[in-house]
């Protein structure tokens, strides 16, 4: 369906924009405005994403732990970018990869309502009353400058100071083609409920077409400058306008998680309330509106100026009226748009609204990677007939393991499929997907150790599959020595998944993987042993030629699922590159080396 | 694994500073790693005296030994900076 109205659309518009160019010049001269305008918002917008990759995430991140910090930022960064579109992309991008809590996400999307209205106070205040072109000019010439030098802050500069001066450019084409315009459009004026409805309608058309609330507000301001539009229906254009910008939120929540819908269904319930609320009170807000001005030393005729204080006014009783309501709205989002249906394991951070921001990629990947990390070790527990809760919090792990008989009733190819491989192919299509050469080189080593971490833990899964049938058979029931030996390969594994829970549970600051160098230098000890264990059973016939090497078969999975597991954790626990990782590296022991100490450790069914 | 073998890879390690493929390391970097292994000590030392079994406790006993050794490990690294 969408597809089908975007078809038809586009040839729509490009046939109404010719036939508009072929009768009339001022026309022309409005549409090149508007067309300068939309692409210095996409120059303004390039500048800012090139100081993202630690800067505004940093700021992001510590300016939400509340929600007024949250509407404070909202408001000041929309304020500063002029773009509400950027803010609510990263954003989404932030909440998506669950760096930014629901509550906060909303609260920054009220504050970048309010933070919009003053794109209208620029240019009513400042773009209409001098020659903004004069700027413009040397802005232009000096940000291409900057544009060419190497150092990505500096481009990013030159990209802003460009948009802000083709944003200019643009305002000034806006007004210079209003003002000459032939035809006199105030004639199609429309008073009343129809008016009122007619022109929100059209305002709302308007913003969905340009994308943009801020460049219908320009229009509508440079229009009502030239008196090609009265005020009353530029009252009702700016509340379209913001009920226009929804449609931008609910396309760009399309391909993002429940968080990213959620957040676009916070947007539409506070645009379109507001412009309900707006509407209904429309005449006491104009009235407030004409006190204000009045206040404030606004001219009865300066009816731009007038807009901007409506315009302001109506966004800032969006935000009082909904406050109260603010809790009961998460509560309501939360219960409409559910979190993922347990059991079934999609991905839940990786999805096209992480953007490509250094931060949320990485935070989205590490989430995703301990999603497949959770999935996998519950597979194996209970490829093992291992109940997880049992093994971290047993004071003796051995006799724990061997009171573990009873199979768990699953088909482990079939859970592979749905709550692994699912997740393992989605990580690397994210990593594939994303450009290297944009992102911090430390960024992109992360992103690989994090994917060759998801693949070690598919490849023990995939060691444990293969050891599952003997080890569920030899241990469901008491079999002597080969109960013992399987017993001995499942404690060993336990004693890993310890480790890594160990690992999982502590603060970052606080844990190091060092912590797994016991498990580490251990497997190749304990897998010699365990061929001793075996031969000496042998020699004693406790035990069948087949029946050793069957064991020695599933020895040598059981020994690769847990080399698997230790290296799976050493790349997802492992510091950062950087100084810490250095250390680490230069304390733990080589592949092949053990420690002096490295211990023998006794089990039943040992010679 | 023995100092030597600690110190030839912290030639190693030095070589690639000097190229500028490595990260500098100051000891307060060391002395961070040495607390998270430190910590982990404590630990150990707690789940020994909660272990229920001989055995248990030999095996915990044997891990805070390898924690041990990586302190000490640490506490000469952080010397020879």
């Amino acid at each position: 369906m969408t597809h089908i109205l975007r078809s038809v659309t586009l040839p729509f518009i490009m046939i109404l924009l010719v036939v508009g160019f072929w009768m009339s010049g001022e026309f022309r001269e409005v549409a090149a405005g508007v067309a300068i305008f939309l692409f210095g918002m996409l120059m303004l917008e390039q500048g800012f994403e090139l100081f993202s990759g630690g800067f505004l995430e940093r700021i992001l991140e510590r300016a939400t732990k509340s929600t007024p910090r949250a509407i404070a930022f909202g408001f000041t960064t929309t304020s500063v970018m002029q773009s509400s579109s950027l803010v609510s992309v990263i954003t989404i991008s932030f909440l998506s990869a669950g760096l930014l809590s629901l509550v906060a996400g909303v609260g920054i999307i009220f504050g970048a309502n309010i933070g919009t209205t003053t794109g209208a106070w620029l240019v009513a205040g400042f773009g209409l009353k001098v020659d903004i072109a004069a700027f413009a000019m040397p802005m232009l010439a000096l940000s291409i400058v900057l544009v060419f030098q190497k150092s990505k802050y500096v481009r990013g500069g030159g990209y802003v100071l460009a948009g802000m001066g083709f944003l200019f450019l643009g305002i000034h084409h806006m007004k210079v083609g209003f003002e000459s315009f032939d035809i006199d459009l105030s004639s199609f004026a429309m008073t009343g409920v129809a008016g009122l409805l007619v022109y929100t309608l059209i305002g709302a058309a308007a913003t969905v077409i340009m994308q943009s609330s801020h460049a219908t507000m320009v229009l509508v301001i440079t229009a009502l400058a030239a008196n090609q539009v009265t005020y009353e229906n530029a009252l009702a254009l700016s509340i379209g306008a913001n009920v226009g910008t929804t449609v931008t939120a609910i396309i760009g929540a399309a391909t993002a998680n429940y968080q990213g819908r959620r957040l676009a269904l916070a947007h539409v319930i506070f645009n379109v309330g507001t412009g309900a609320v707006a509407l209904i009170f429309i005449v006491p807000l104009a009235a407030t509106v004409d006190w204000i001005s009045g206040l404030i030393g606004i001219a009865p005729d300066d009816y731009t100026l007038k807009l901007a204080v409506f315009h302001t006014l109506f966004n800032l009783l969006g935000v009082v009226l909904m406050l109260p309501l603010f809790h009961r709205l998460i509560v309501f989002l939360e219960r409409t748009i559910p979190s993922t249906e347990p059991g079934i394991s999609q991905p839940r951070y990786l999805n096209d609204a992480v953007g490509a921001f250094p931060e949320t990629i990485e935070a989205a990947l590490t989430a995703e990677v301990g999603h497949l990390h959770d999935n996998a070790i519950e597979l194996i527990a209970h490829g093992l007939s291992l109940h997880r809760s049992s093994l971290y919090e047993s004071h003796d792990l051995e006799t724990t393991v061997r009171a573990e008989t009873e199979p768990f009733d699953f088909d482990i190819d079939h859970a592979y499929e749905q709550r692994v491989k699912v997740l393992y192919a989605a990580i690397l299509e994210f990593v594939n997907n994303r450009n290297a050469h944009e992102l911090p080189v430390e960024t992109v080593q992360r992103m690989y150790a994090l994917r060759e971490s998801a693949e070690h833990m598919v490849g023990a899964v995939k060691e444990v599959k293969h050891m599952r049938e003997n080890t569920v058979a030899f241990t469901a029931t008491e079999q002597g020595d080969i109960s013992a030996l399987y017993d001995g390969l499942r404690t060993e594994i336990a004693e890993i998944l310890v480790a890594l829970h160990e690992l999982k549970e502590t603060p970052v600051a606080d844990r190091s993987v060092l912590w797994l160098e016991d498990e580490r230098t251990r497997i190749k000890s304990d897998k010699t042993q365990t061929g001793g264990v075996v031969e000496g059973l042998m020699r004693e016939e406790a035990l069948t030629a087949t029946a050793s090497t069957s064991f020695m078969n599933d020895a040598n999975y059981a020994y690769r699922a847990m080399k698997e597991l230790v290296d799976a954790a050493r790349l997802y626990y492992g510091e950062r590159e950087g100084p810490l990782a250095e250390v680490e590296r230069l304390l733990e022991p080589d592949e092949d080396l053990e420690f002096s100490n490295t211990h023998s450790r006794g089990r039943s069914g040992e010679s | 694994m023995s100092i030597d073998e600690t110190a030839d890879k912290l030639d190693k390690y030095r070589k690639r500073v000097k190229k500028g493929k490595a990260h500098k390391i100051k000891p307060k970097h060391v002395k961070e790693i040495r607390q998270k292994l430190h910590r982990k000590r404590g630990r150990l030392d707690e789940e020994i005296n909660n272990a229920e079994t001989a055995k248990e406790r030999d095996r915990l006993a044997k891990k805070r030994a390898t924690v041990d050794h990586l302190i000490d490990r640490a506490d000469w690294l952080r010397s020879q900076l």
